[in-house]
């Protein structure tokens, strides 16, 4: 029936029995863990969207051979000097400073009495933190072509129809929706290859769009800082950030990791307090049997672990239900899917974490239960 | 053997000090059983407190064997008593979520040992508990907590034993089978100092003491 007396069944009966305050200590840690997890998905998430809202809006930052006027390149001549392709491959090895790298060789041409921006456009490359390129809008296989909307109604052509451009017959795969803005409306994009084929400029582009990643610098510095890091990599360029767009990227983030700080700051000051404070109720409530095992002659030690043990189970099983509520919290919030952390990595750093963490928080309250002489802790005076 | 040389135990409080010991000096033979005997509140569990490392005298020197625990830290006074000192307390202190094996089984975590399990066994089927082996305090008569209490306390076989009114909350029939261990003991050689405020007829003291407002009395 029975096999002596150890640590971990005296851990489990009293757990058994003070099931209140076992009950209080798992929610405590579990609402502190889901918070955590919860957060941790929101600021991903927001980083994404973040992401996700900038390419939309287009790319923040425009590479262009040296001495080439950003507003000149908006024109419709545009035919300046340009950069060899493989730029594109060194920026993107070197990928600290931007990502969604993406070549173009644009020229503008007429086509059936009609003036478009032929664009050519490789596909994007990325190799930033091991993020996959996100497929753009404007991604085009061989021998087809995405026509603005504008190009689309001058020249007449849908989706399916045919259209020769150079010389060259291409397929129309879609008509792009209309941006209101002249340049990009009459843009035909189609892969950058074949039109430097055409142009008879093989291995040149004369554009580099870029996203710029999260700077560790202030916002003021951010412009000098991405160009010099930019010119480190392929130095005859010229860097032109879309400044304003960059700036708010660049608060969004700093603003949304702040918020979470402070929401993690008090979450964890909250479950610290709340488990110093059960700690210390318990050990209050066990003072004659924490007493009793001391005038048994049992190490001060042993007697912590039958708490910090206590500890650590509660831990162990706030921070998987804790990780399973705050995966739930966020689908709640809308977190996408993609963005709710994955389990197997944070689990087991929540399966250490945790427990350390509580352990830490209820240290003082067991040290404080060991301070005073067995005698005292055992109060004769009640039955 | 014990000696306690100018031991004092005073309690501050507001206005005076409660002289709970004062100025006591004894000598208890090794293998004796002494018997000291007084009032209530005339410091008999402050001595059993003190002489078991449990308490801090105020004053005087306590040596049992070799080791002079007034010297000693907490830390070493625990590792004192496990080496050999026991303790049954007058309020038994019986944890309350453990059955009455279990308790009796508590020794073993400041030292373990292989016959524990047999040895608890037969020290409660002896103290007239076979049928509450697995009974939770709770659950069990006062006198039935006193022999448990007893059963933990000489499970190691300590080399010295401290009992504070053992038999105080026991019938005739119970107050026998205590004795009848503390006999035992005392025949396997342990050294025992019994602490009653009544007289005990079924037993002969080695030597006996008399305790009065913290004071030895002739
Ligand atoms: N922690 C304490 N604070 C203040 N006074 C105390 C404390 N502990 C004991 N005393 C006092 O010391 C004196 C001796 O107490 P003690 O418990 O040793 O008596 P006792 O002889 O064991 O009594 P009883 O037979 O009733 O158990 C009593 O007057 C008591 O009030
Ligand atoms: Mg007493």
């Amino acid at each position: 029936m029975n096999h002596g007396i150890t640590l971990l069944r005296m851990i489990l009966r009293e757990m058994q029995q003070s099931k209140l305050n076992t009950l209080f200590c798992l929610l405590t840690v579990a609402v502190a863990v889901s918070v955590l997890v919860a957060l941790l998905s929101i600021t991903q998430d927001s980083v994404d969207a973040t992401r996700r809202m900038m390419k939309d809006m287009g790319f923040n930052l425009l590479i262009t051979a040296k001495g080439v006027d950003p507003a000149r390149y908006q024109a419709l001549d545009f035919d300046g000097p340009d950069l060899p392709e493989d730029y594109v491959d060194k920026l993107v090895k070197d990928a600290k400073l931007a990502q969604h790298i993406v070549g173009k060789y644009q020229k503008c041409v007429q086509v059936n009495g009609c003036t478009i921006v032929l664009t050519g456009i490789l596909a994007e490359k990325t190799e930033a933190g091991g993020m996959k390129p996100m497929p753009t809008a404007y991604d085009v296989a061989d021998d087809t072509v995405l026509v603005g909307s504008a190009a689309a109604s001058a020249l007449r052509v849908e989706a399916g129809a045919k259209l020769t451009l150079l010389g060259k017959e291409f397929a129309v795969k879609r008509v792009l929706t209309e941006t209101g803005m002249i340049p990009e409306d009459i843009r035909v994009f189609a892969p950058l290859h074949q039109v430097q084929e055409l142009v008879g400029k093989a291995g040149r582009v004369n554009a580099i769009d870029a996203l710029a990643c999260q700077c560790p610098v202030s916002a003021k510095d951010i412009v000098a800082y991405l160009a010099k890091g930019i010119q480190a990599v392929i130095p005859d360029v010229e860097v032109h950030p879309y400044q304003s767009i960059l700036l708010a990227r660049h608060q969004q983030r700093v603003l949304v990791d702040r918020i979470a700080l402070a929401a993690l700051s008090v979450v964890m000051m909250a479950s610290a307090a709340a488990i110093w404070g059960l700690t210390h109720q318990n050990v209050r409530n066990r003072r004659r049997e924490i007493g009793v095992l001391r005038a048994l002659g049992v190490a001060d030690g042993r007697v912590a672990l039958l708490f910090l043990g206590k500890i650590a189970i509660y831990s162990v099983a706030g921070a998987v239900a804790g990780l399973k509520a705050g995966q739930g919290l966020a689908r709640v919030l809308r977190v996408t899917e993609q963005n709710l952390p994955a389990p197997d990595n944070l689990l087991l750093m929540l399966l250490i974490g945790t427990p350390v963490a509580a352990m830490v928080f209820a240290l003082p309250a067991i040290v404080g239960g060991l301070l005073t002489e067995p005698a005292e802790a055992l109060g004769d005076r009640e039955a | 053997m014990i000696r306690l040389e100018n031991v004092s135990k005073h309690y501050p409080r507001a206005g005076e000090a409660v002289k709970a010991l004062d100025a006591v000096s004894l000598e208890i033979p090794r293998g004796a059983l002494a018997l000291v005997r007084g009032p209530s509140g005339s410091g008999k569990t402050t001595l059993v407190n003190l002489v078991a490392g449990l308490a801090r005298a105020t004053s005087g020197t306590i040596r049992v064997g070799e080791d002079e625990i007034t010297r000693m830290g907490p830390r070493q006074r625990a590792a004192f008593r496990a080496r050999g000192l026991a303790v049954v307390f007058q309020m038994f202190h019986l944890v309350p979520y453990l059955t009455a094996l279990e308790n009796v089984l508590l020794p073993t975590l400041a030292r373990p040992s292989r016959e524990a399990l047999e040895r608890a066994y037969e020290l409660l089927v002896r103290l007239g508990l076979s049928q509450r082996m697995g009974h939770y305090p709770a659950e069990l008569s006062v006198g039935e907590r006193q022999r448990c209490a007893l059963a933990r306390a000489v499970l190691n076989r300590p080399g010295i034993l401290l009992a504070d009114e053992p038999t105080g909350n026991l019938d005739e029939t119970s107050a026998g089978y205590v004795l009848d261990l503390l006999e035992q003991s005392r025949r396997d050689g342990a050294t025992i100092l019994l602490v009653s405020h009544q007289h005990i007829d079924r037993i002969t003291p080695t030597i006996e003491f008399q305790l009065r407002g913290g004071r030895l009395q002739g």
